[in-house]
């Protein structure tokens, strides 16, 4: 396990929405060794303050060249807003890369389904899938056209393989993400196919329920309050098929039936 | 400062480099240095190889062991609070016969110093704890835990009183001539009692304190913030406490205190052995920082050097 704990230089953090930010840090081996899925504990106190006293855990966004890693977040609460006003040029405490990623290589008809800020693992994996050449859809659902982060060249025109749904029709279709899905699943007539989810645990339950009446794959990543993401303080427990899950180590991405299967 | 003041200080400190000597004398417990990781913190270790030099450090007091696995409680089962955390586990671990089996011969193959902390539901389980890991090869000492908060019958009930300290004590030390460190709760009116109790009956050390009892209220839900509604308090939030706990149980018992509660930096473990403590124990720390506690080990032995410390009871006030 090529897990790190270091000091990291913030390289940019941009504005991407309201309340929305895109944070890039420059961690060469960190970089190097993390996969779509895996998380990172970032620090956001300031000097030695004690408050807050936790690191915060993100799914890690995407890698960059030159050993970039990025972070997508939303301003939740105190940490966040204290990470929100980090300028480049200032360091960062940084462990990772921590916990079970997505399946890189699956049998069938990729699909990827994003809720909300669950697009953030997503933006990793799918940046994985275009280098290799592999196709894939992406389903991706909002409340608003606003919940939308500004990234470069990640809605552009010509993206076949994307569809927007949003809840008030602001963008895209309006309804569910999951309506999408299962529209999708039922024309693929029988063919094998695999999702791969991250996003509000109702959508993440309605999935898994597509996944078994299509016969479909599934792969969900969990999220869940954590103090040190390594397996130690056993905070991230989850109520899984056979007991308690620990989000940080066993996952955050499981199998569906690992999370949701009965008994 | 005159000149000659700090030629002096300078040549004072550099007679003492070299000079500091960090062991432990906890009883007939002898760690390399002062700093442990606590139960509850540290996982078995394995979880943080690669991440810290536990070698490096004093012993690591791993998460504490039943009878019987344990599943824990239901989540929530942490919250952040200001410069604290609150914990709800509830005792999750994998049972004495895993421990024996999966995560012992691991431990024992790095070399480490391992403390294991036991706890039971009534005084018999203690006992048969102790019997059960007596004799196994890689076991420094038993910490018993008589604090959890978190569980109906994790043992606080006999933490709370002098006779059920003493009665989970006295089985412990029946059972084994491995040296016994009683783990005391802060959530006691008046610790001294339960102190002597332990001391009474046959504890080498103490080690205190446990988590202080708190709760947290989500306020958009309208709910405790933990499933178990109360949880136990750790992190810097609960240092006074615990230095003050350990002032007042230094100077009440005659065997030696181990320092527990809200360390994360050496000057924190400074003030700790300056309270009397004879060791002392990072927990939260760790979950925040995995250094954290061999930072806190290099900044004591600076601080040493720099005062012309030449051990850790130097440092300790007066008792009298």
């Amino acid at each position: 396990m090529a897990r790190r704990d270091a000091w990291c230089r913030v390289s940019a953090q941009e504005r991407v929405g309201e309340g929305l930010y895109h944070l890039h840090l420059k961690a060469p081996e960190i970089a190097s060794s993390s996969r779509p899925g895996q998380f990172l504990m970032v620090s956001v106190t300031q000097e030695n303050s004690k408050d807050p006293f936790l690191r915060r855990p993100f799914s890690i966004s995407g890698i960059g060249k030159d050993g970039q890693v990025s972070i997508l977040y939303k301003v939740v609460g105190k940490g966040t807003r204290i990470l929100s006003r980090v300028s480049p040029g200032m360091r960062l405490r940084v462990l990772g890369p921590l916990g079970k990623g997505f399946l890189e290589e699956a049998e069938g008809e990729r699909i990827l389904v994003g809720g909300g800020l669950g697009i953030a693992p997503l933006l990793f994996l799918m940046e994985g899938l275009k280098s290799k050449k592999k196709p894939f859809h992406l389903f991706y659902g909002v409340s608003s056209r606003k919940d939308i982060p500004r990234i470069e060249g990640f809605l552009d025109s010509g993206k076949d393989y994307l569809t927007i749904t949003s809840e008030d029709g602001s963008i895209g279709q309006k309804g569910l993400v999951t309506q999408g899905v299962a529209l999708f699943l039922q024309e693929l007539d029988g063919k094998k196919a695999f999702i791969q989810a991250c996003g509000p645990l109702p959508m993440l339950k309605a999935l898994y329920g597509l996944a078994l009446r299509f016969g479909a794959g599934i792969e969900v990543s969990l999220e869940a309050h954590m103090a040190c993401g390594i397996g130690i303080c056993l905070g991230c427990a989850f109520k899984g098929r056979s007991g308690f899950l620990h989000v940080c180590k066993d996952g955050p991405v499981f199998k569906g039936e690992e999370v949701f299967g009965l008994g | 400062m005159s000149a000659r003041m700090a030629l002096y200080l300078k040549a004072r400190r550099f007679l003492a480099l070299g000079n500091v000597d960090l062991t432990a004398r906890i009883g007939p417990l002898l760690l390399k240095n002062p700093v442990m990781l606590a139960s509850g913190t540290c996982g078995y270790g394995m979880e943080l190889w690669g991440l810290v030099d536990l070698a490096s450090l004093g012993a690591i007091v791993v998460k504490g062991i039943s009878l019987e696995a344990r599943p824990g409680n239901p989540p929530p089962r942490i919250i952040e609070t200001p410069c604290g955390l609150l914990n709800a586990i509830g005792l999750e671990n994998v049972g004495v016969e895993a421990f024996l089996e999966e995560k012992l011969p691991w431990l024992r193959g790095k070399g480490l110093d391992v403390i294991v902390n036991i706890l039971g539901t009534t005084p018999e389980d203690y006992g048969r704890l102790a019997e059960r890991l007596d004799g196994e090869e890689g076991i420094l000492a038993l910490e018993v835990n008589i604090s959890c908060p978190n569980v109906k019958e994790g043992g606080v009930s006999f933490g709370k009183t002098p006779e059920g300290a003493y009665e989970v004590t006295r089985r412990v030390r029946e059972a084994t001539d491995l040296p016994v460190i009683v783990k005391l709760t802060p959530n006691v009116g008046d610790i001294a009692p339960i102190a002597r109790a332990a001391e009474d009956g046959g504890a080498d050390a103490l080690s205190l304190i446990n988590t202080v009892l708190g709760m947290a209220i989500d306020i958009e839900a309208r709910c405790p913030a933990l499933k178990n509604v109360f949880g136990g308090l750790s992190g810097p939030a609960i240092k006074p406490v615990a230095l003050r706990m350990v002032w007042e149980v230094v100077r009440t018992v005659g065997i030696p205190v181990i320092g527990v509660g809200g360390i994360t930096t050496w000057q924190d473990a400074v003030e700790f052995f300056m309270a009397g403590a004879k060791a002392i124990q990072v927990g939260t720390g760790t979950l925040v920082e995995p250094g954290c506690a061999k930072k806190v080990l290099d900044g004591i032995r600076d601080f040493m050097q720099q005062k012309g410390y030449g051990s850790i009871e130097e440092m300790a006030i007066s008792v009298s």
